[in-house]
């Protein structure tokens, strides 16, 4: 049995440091601490019966310095741990989008091209992948051990976060969030492919219509398409190029377009309103399935090829027109 | 204490446990020694319920296989295992027993302050453990002792609502304690005893009393209003109706991170009394304990986002430096 999952991922060495720190760091105070109870214990040993000590009631300078040495380490490893943390939790903006559904007991993965998968996650290795993750009804916590990922996926919101592969091999799935009877069988594996392996996957098989197709039947279905028509006059706002842009609302504030705002604006139209448009649009609640809240997104997003936003969700390997030089 | 006392304690004739014989006597007594047996019992009782399902679930996990439960069942002890532990034993633990026996003898008061509502809390303490009790032995809860929503409030199929009233009741008994406490610390001090020179014991307990006063009330309401959904479908975790499970999150954690030092500090209190009791010395840097117990229970209340935090969210991007937004 090993004692620590493969590092197969960008930030499992960082994850590692911090935590192997935090254990040796813990153990050395410990051990410090032990062994100064014992040794006091023997060399300050009551050594007759009627023995008094003498009384010591304080003394400034020990207890400011066993104060400030806890403190000074503390605050380091905060700034250490925030700096890790910002580097998790924020994706490359090259990075390849996939859509999770979560539902008892098991996880459902849709690629961009319309490939679905049951428990299981194909990857290619050294690449920025961009998870997109909602649940259909109680908390999961998508967990990859071997990427020391993990994201809590609550329902009624989008849980968005990121890795990069970087070592092939197959790798265990679990959700780490207890969700009824059968979670402890809510396990899948993630197979992390070289490019070539990644390309064969995707060509084998049936992909069907692709999640931006698959959604823009569901505008029509919908009849999203007869308010949001990209013309003049027309009742709804354009969503054209609106991705990853900032958007005007009633009031003056305005708000990023996001995934959740967008699906905020589907189940909740009338939480942030768009300047110029009045409150008519009814609710989708309970009326669009999350995996159909997902495509919709991704056609949203598909309109928005420009720079601006993510790439295409039409095409798996994006090469967006223009790409403004980016420090990474 | 000089070594003669030592060597021949001297016993009073009459003392708390021989002042009065039967049933009765322990059960409408309002005395806190008496109430801190009746308290003992208790969180024994309560203790070794936990300490069983705990044993059950190792048993099950000798194997991987559901050889003696199935995943039903096994979600079950452990929910029932974490109840018990965290709400009916580790909170009341040290304050309902070793507190209210000491506290009173430690600052030289005749009893606590409330000797009904003493009393009144170990009968609401023993109400909401056995009707969770109740709950466990007619079929179990298999929520987690967190109870997360939107599973406790909808998917769960057990006696959430049952269980929940139980933790809310007893989170009375933890409420009125704490109240208790605290208006005895103030108000019934011998003449001399200052703040300066109060047990650290007493100080331990002084900070929890600040936790319980202040939190339990959250976690009360909290588990009523999970209740109240399961019940009547208010919509207030419920995604599908507007609500927020985080809320819950939120809610839950603002009492059950400070709960953790509910546990710890009045054990803070019992080992500095231990050791400068053994030890023959007076306690080292007693203004810095005394400062830091009621430091830790004012703090308490600040890191309960500790609980929430595999819910951190991307960080937007218009905070990100390396993204511009094209507006």
């Amino acid at each position: 049995m090993p004692l620590f999952p493969d590092q197969a991922s960008s930030f499992a060495p960082h994850v590692d440091a911090l935590y192997i720190f935090l254990v040796c760091l813990t153990a050395f105070f410990s051990l410090l601490i032990g062994t100064l109870v014992v040794v006091f214990a023997i060399r300050y040993r009551r050594r007759a019966d009627d023995e008094i000590p003498a009384k010591t009631h304080e003394s400034g300078w020990l207890e400011i310095t066993w104060t400030v040495i806890p403190f000074v380490i503390t605050m380091g490893l905060f700034v250490w741990s925030a700096w890790v943390f910002v580097k998790i939790t924020r994706p490359p903006r090259e990075a390849t989008d996939i859509y999770v559904t979560g539902k008892q007991w098991m996880w459902k993965i849709q690629h961009a091209d319309g490939r679905l998968e049951m428990n299981e996650l194909h990857v290619p290795v050294g690449q920025p992948v961009r998870l997109t993750m909602a649940s259909e009804d109680v908390i999961h916590s998508f967990f990859i051990p071997a990427f020391r990922f993990k994201r809590d996926v609550v329902p009624g919101r989008f849980a968005t976060a990121w890795f990069q592969a970087t070592k092939p091999g197959k790798y265990h799935l679990f959700c780490a969030q207890y969700c009824g009877t059968r979670h402890s069988n809510m396990i899948g594996w993630v197979y992390v492919q070289t490019p070539a392996e990644y390309q064969a996957w995707l060509s084998g098989g049936t992909p069907g219509e692709t999640l931006a197709a698959a959604g823009a039947r569901r505008f029509v279905e919908h009849a999203c398409n007869t308010c949001h028509a990209d013309q003049p006059g027309a009742r709804g706002p354009s969503l054209n190029g609106i991705f990853g842009k900032l958007q005007r609302l009633q009031g003056g504030a305005t708000v990023l377009v996001d995934e959740a705002y967008l699906r905020e604006s589907i189940v909740n139209p009338q939480a942030k309103l768009v300047e110029g448009y009045p409150p008519i649009m009814p609710t989708f609640q309970g009326l669009i399935s999350e995996e159909g809240l997902l495509q919709l997104v991704a056609y949203i997003k598909s309109l928005s090829p420009a720079p601006g936003g993510a790439p295409p969700a039409g095409s798996v390997t994006p090469a967006p027109p223009e790409r403004k030089a980016v420090s990474k | 204490m000089s070594r003669a006392a030592e060597a021949e304690p001297v016993e009073p004739r009459e003392h708390y446990l021989n002042a009065q014989y039967g049933v009765r006597s322990w059960l409408l007594t309002q005395d806190h020694k008496r109430i801190a047996v009746l308290y003992l019992i208790g969180v024994t009782f309560f203790f070794a319920i936990g300490g069983v399902f705990a044993a059950l679930i190792r048993m099950e996990l000798l194997t991987p296989a559901g050889d003696l439960f199935q995943s039903e069942t096994y979600n079950k002890l452990f929910t029932t295992h974490g109840v018990m532990m965290i709400f009916f034993f580790m909170i009341p633990g040290i304050p309902s027993v070793l507190g209210n026996f000491l506290i009173p003898l430690m600052i030289g008061a005749k009893d606590l302050a409330f000797p009904r509502i003493n009393l009144l809390s170990w009968y609401l303490y023993m109400a909401g453990g056995l009707l969770a009790l109740w709950a466990v032995i007619h079929g179990g809860v298999d929520t987690g002792w967190t109870f997360y929503t939107p599973y406790s409030t909808v998917y769960s199929n057990g006696w959430v609502v049952v269980t929940a009233v139980g933790i809310f009741i007893a989170g009375f008994s933890s409420i009125l304690t704490g109240l208790n406490f605290l208006v005895t610390i103030h108000t019934m001090r011998a003449p001399g005893m200052t703040w300066g020179r109060l047990p650290l014991f007493v100080w331990g307990h002084y900070a929890t009393a600040i936790i319980q006063l202040l939190g339990t009330p959250v976690i009360a309401i909290t588990v009523l209003l999970v209740g109240a959904e399961r019940l009547f479908h208010l919509g207030i975790f419920d995604p599908r109706q507007g609500g927020d499970p985080v809320l819950f999150q939120h809610l839950f954690w603002f009492y059950s991170h400070p709960a953790v030092y509910i546990m710890i500090l009045p054990a803070m209190g019992v080992i500095s009394e231990l050791v400068t009791g053994m030890s023959r010395k007076p306690v080292f840097g007693y203004k810095f304990i005394a400062g830091s117990s009621v430091a830790i229970a004012v703090l308490s209340f600040l890191v309960m986002a500790a609980g929430v935090v595999a819910l951190s969210r991307t960080a937007p991007a218009h905070l990100d430096p390396d993204e511009p937004v094209h507006a």
